[in-house]
């Protein structure tokens, strides 16, 4: 019986627990699977297909290119930034994944005729240093994001519309005091330098698997069509520089980034976009608006409409369940007392008053009307007696009997153990009966022959 | 109301959206087509105020058997009633009700039997009857509570009168003690038999002088023992009586011995009543005719519950004066304890001697004992052993003191507790003190 009530109170202890569990459970599956699926989704740059204008993948750019083509523009794929540096005079030319290029191209950037467009897609803040770009990286999504341009005057998209180029933010530095246009919540920006820089933020708008969501198309092949060549730079890892290797630089594209105070007041010149969309550096969020207009537009309406009667039906489930027949009953419970409750609570008093005297007196009494009946002893006996009778009967020694029946109060609570164990040995030995817990008084017939008397 | 039918419908619909050209316009009209269908077969559902419902079965039951109360479900309306019908007791009537769809055509009526097994004694209500009547397609109920009306049902559960298997014996030692009374004449009755002619060996002392001198020959009187004396049981339901003993609370016990004992008294020709006492009077028979006295003792007996209180012995002693104005053998059903008796019960106790004959039975508590007799193995033990010694003299203190006041003490373990007090009882009756 007691092993199969443990059994049923596990099991309504482990029906307990797994009705607490299930709700974290649900939350921390989802949010491993929000998190795997985020990491299979986001395109890595250091795959051969990323981004390139060869690959027909979902994260290539053969799509791009071929619109580019047929825009009439000259796509030349390099491999090696010294060759695509060298054949970009003029021309566009597109960085995709600017952290593999090696401090020497970042720097020979600037060396570019005027003509040029550069065009960085989500560049290292080290890349941004080397070219000699005043931007520093700002808060960055945990996913891309549409936009609408917010009146783009970025030549080339100044019609684009909406896109998906809102993943990382720039802020400009504030002891840069030229001009440059900031477009699309400030994730894309434009120098002009000698040479056009143009920094974007995210990679998306490239993708073949995106081109055609928004007005990534029209972003795309703006921003790249500028020129009538286009110098494409297909890198997908770290590029070392055959004759002058440089083994002990690594580079990460978390390195801290140095943020230098502004020793004069700055006068910022910004060419502010007819919209005022930007906000000033530092708070460089705010296109949600932008978000919230194309989430419904991300899925068709008959997904929503599902969702909405789904809900609904969600909710009528609830209702019934929530519907219960009739009240849950209750049971009046009787008071109960647990027997020996106030005697063994007075135990514990004795114990923590450390109440050993009053103890060993009271087990002493109680042993000695246990052995004095077996001794046949007379009325007028003293305590002498009584010793000197136990020792007989039992063969011990009479001063130890006398200590045990007579002798001072313990002062610990061994000596008071051994104390009642002695006693309790004693009295067995000297064959004392245990008094009959009632003790059981003379029967109601023992009031004398006279009562019975007839009347 | 609407049911899981009606979800899962909706829900279905919602799978659908796909092939529509406007889903919303889809999700809308799915909706309310479903919410339509719904509210059709409510409208279908037998109505609830043309339902009653009845009882009829048991109202009493001994502890440990099983009782059957049925439910009469009355359809007096037009359409037919799919209800879910659930007839909640209270858990420890240990009910199994039919679970499961009743149909109910329209002026026709369906039984619903509930197996009762209680498993505490007491009196087990029937707390409510709950409809739910289905619609045909199952898409929507009705339901209110208290629609249709509960009928209020009760089941008294009796005690268990465990100590009946020891009523032979005592029965047996009764015609004993009658029947040695026959033949010996004298020494135990008091009451007048009769007059008979003198034989030798009879006692001179019982020789009648005066009915000898009426007649011409030597007559002796016989004696029988009294009948038509009085025994009353008091129970005391104050806070002593909810220590339990062993499985049971000590009024349990004591019930179960006021029970031997009535029944035997009643068979031994004595008048027996039963009063129950904490601060108020909970429960009282007397003056019930020797047929129907177990039943209403038991019945009288059967909803007490021990109460935390301290008992009014002020109020004990006062009621048993008033009702009894022979004197009576009062056997008052408590337990040894010094502050409950002591300050409670002695000071009035020589009211109630003065007139009646008192017994106190007491249970008491085994682990009492235990402790007193264990062997110590830890210093805990020890201060429970003292204090077990202690609380053991302080009952005896008490005892002595009642007995020094003139009544008779049974102390005894729960489980020979009925058969001691049975036991008092005919010593008592031997020894002609009632």
């Amino acid at each position: 019986m007691t092993t199969g009530g443990r059994r049923a109170a596990l099991r309504r202890g482990w029906r307990r627990g797994r009705r607490t569990l299930i709700p974290f459970g649900v939350v921390l599956v989802l949010f491993v699977a929000t998190l795997v699926t985020h990491a299979v989704d986001t395109p890595d740059s250091g795959d051969a297909d990323f981004l390139s204008p060869v690959s027909d993948a979902a994260i290539g750019s053969a799509r791009l290119a071929d619109v580019l083509r047929g825009q009439g523009v000259t796509v030349v794929r390099h491999t090696d930034p010294r060759t695509a540096l060298t054949d970009s005079g003029g021309a566009t030319l597109f960085v995709p994944a600017a952290e593999y290029l090696d401090p020497q191209s970042v720097g020979a950037l600037r060396s570019l005729p005027a003509s040029t467009r550069i065009v960085l897609v989500d560049p290292p803040a080290r890349a941004l240093r080397g070219a000699g770009v005043p931007l520093l990286r700002g808060d960055r999504r945990w996913a891309t994001a549409p936009v609408s341009s917010g009146g783009c005057g970025i030549p080339g998209i100044t019609e684009a519309g909406a896109s998906a180029a809102r993943r990382q933010s720039y802020v400009v530095e504030e002891t840069f005091t030229g001009g440059y246009d900031a477009c699309y919540d400030r994730s894309v920006l434009r120098f002009g330098y000698p040479q056009e820089v143009v920094v974007v933020g995210a990679a998306d708008p490239f993708l073949n698997g995106r081109l055609d969501e928004h007005a990534n198309r029209a972003f795309a092949a703006g921003l790249l069509a500028t020129r009538p060549k286009l110098v494409w730079l297909d890198l997908h890892e770290r590029f070392q520089p055959p004759e002058q290797p440089l083994p002990t630089y690594t580079p990460e594209e978390s390195e801290p980034e140095t943020y230098e105070r502004p020793t004069t007041n700055p006068q910022e010149q910004y060419t502010q976009p007819p919209g005022g969309r930007d906000g000033p550096p530092g708070e460089a969020r705010g296109g949600d608006d932008g978000d919230s207009a194309s989430i419904t537009d991300a899925f068709p309406p008959w997904v929503w409409a599902m969702l909405a009667t789904l809900g609904a039906a969600l909710l009528l489930l609830l209702l019934w369940a929530g519907r219960r027949l009739g009240p849950a009953v209750t049971e009046p419970l009787p008071v109960e007392v647990r027997s020996g409750e106030t005697v063994l609570g007075r135990g514990r008093l004795y114990q923590r008053a450390r109440a050993r005297g009053p103890a060993a007196e009271v087990l002493r009494q109680a042993a000695l009307r246990r052995i004095e009946p077996a001794l046949g002893l007379d009325d007028e006996h003293g305590p002498a007696d009584v010793v000197a009778a136990v020792a007989q009967r039992t063969g011990r020694d009479p001063a130890q009997v006398d200590g045990l029946l007579y002798g001072p109060a313990p002062e610990h609570d061994h000596e008071l153990l051994d104390l009642a164990r002695g006693l309790h040995t004693v009295a067995d030995e000297v064959g004392g009966v245990v008094p009959a817990g009632p003790s059981r008084d003379t029967p109601p017939g023992s009031a004398g022959p006279d009562q019975g008397e007839p009347r | 109301m609407v049911t899981w039918r009606t979800a899962l419908l909706l829900g279905l619909a919602a799978l659908t959206m796909p092939l529509w050209s406007a889903p919303w316009w889809a999700a809308a009209i799915a909706g309310c087509a479903v919410l339509a269908l719904s509210a059709v077969d409510f409208a279908f559902a037998a109505a609830l105020r043309d339902l009653s419902l009845a009882r009829e079965g048991d109202s009493a039951v001994r502890l440990g058997q099983s009782a059957t109360v049925r439910l009469r479900v009355r359809n007096s309306g037009t359409r037919t009633l799919r209800a879910d019908i659930r007839d909640a007791w209270v858990p420890s009537a240990g009910a199994v009700t039919p679970r499961g769809r009743v149909e109910v055509p329209p002026n026709t009526s369906v039984t619903l039997a509930a197996e009762l097994t209680p498993t505490r004694r007491g009196d087990r209500p029937a707390l409510g009857v709950t409809v739910r009547s289905h619609g045909p397609l199952g898409l929507a109920f009705r339901q209110r509570a208290e629609h249709p009306a509960t009928p209020p049902w009760r089941v008294r559960v009796l005690p268990r009168f465990q100590s009946r298997v020891l009523l032979p014996e005592k029965t047996a030692r009764l015609r004993v003690l009658d029947g040695s009374i026959v033949t010996r004449g004298r020494g135990q009755g008091t009451e007048f038999d009769a007059l008979r002619e003198y034989v030798i060996g009879d006692d001179v002392r019982s020789i009648d002088w005066r009915a000898s001198a009426r007649r011409s020959d030597v007559m002796v009187r016989t004696w029988r023992p009294e009948r038509d004396r009085r025994v009353v049981c008091v129970l005391d339901t104050g806070r002593t009586s909810a220590v339990r003993i062993g499985d049971e609370p000590r009024l349990d016990a004591a019930m179960d011995a006021a029970l031997l004992l009535a029944t035997l008294a009643a068979r031994a020709g004595d008048q027996v009543d039963l009063l129950a006492v904490d601060t108020a009077v909970r429960a009282s028979v007397s003056g019930a005719g020797r047929q129907v006295l177990l039943a209403k003792l038991v019945n009288a007996l059967a909803p007490l519950q021990p109460a935390l209180v301290e008992t009014d012995f002020e109020l004990v002693v006062g009621e048993v004066l008033r009702r009894e104005r022979k004197r009576a053998l009062i056997v008052l059903f408590t337990a040894l304890e010094p502050g409950a008796l002591g300050e409670g019960l002695l000071p009035v106790l020589p009211r109630l001697v003065a007139r009646h004959k008192v017994v106190v039975a007491a249970t008491h508590d085994p682990v009492l004992r235990d402790l007193t007799i264990r062997e110590p193995a830890t210093a805990a033990d020890v201060y429970a052993a003292a204090a077990g010694h202690r609380a053991l003299s302080e009952r005896d203190r008490v005892a002595a003191a009642l007995r020094r006041g003139g009544v008779e003490v049974v102390d005894a373990p729960a489980t020979e507790f009925a058969g001691a007090v049975a036991d008092a009882y005919l010593t008592l009756k031997a020894l002609a003190r009632l």
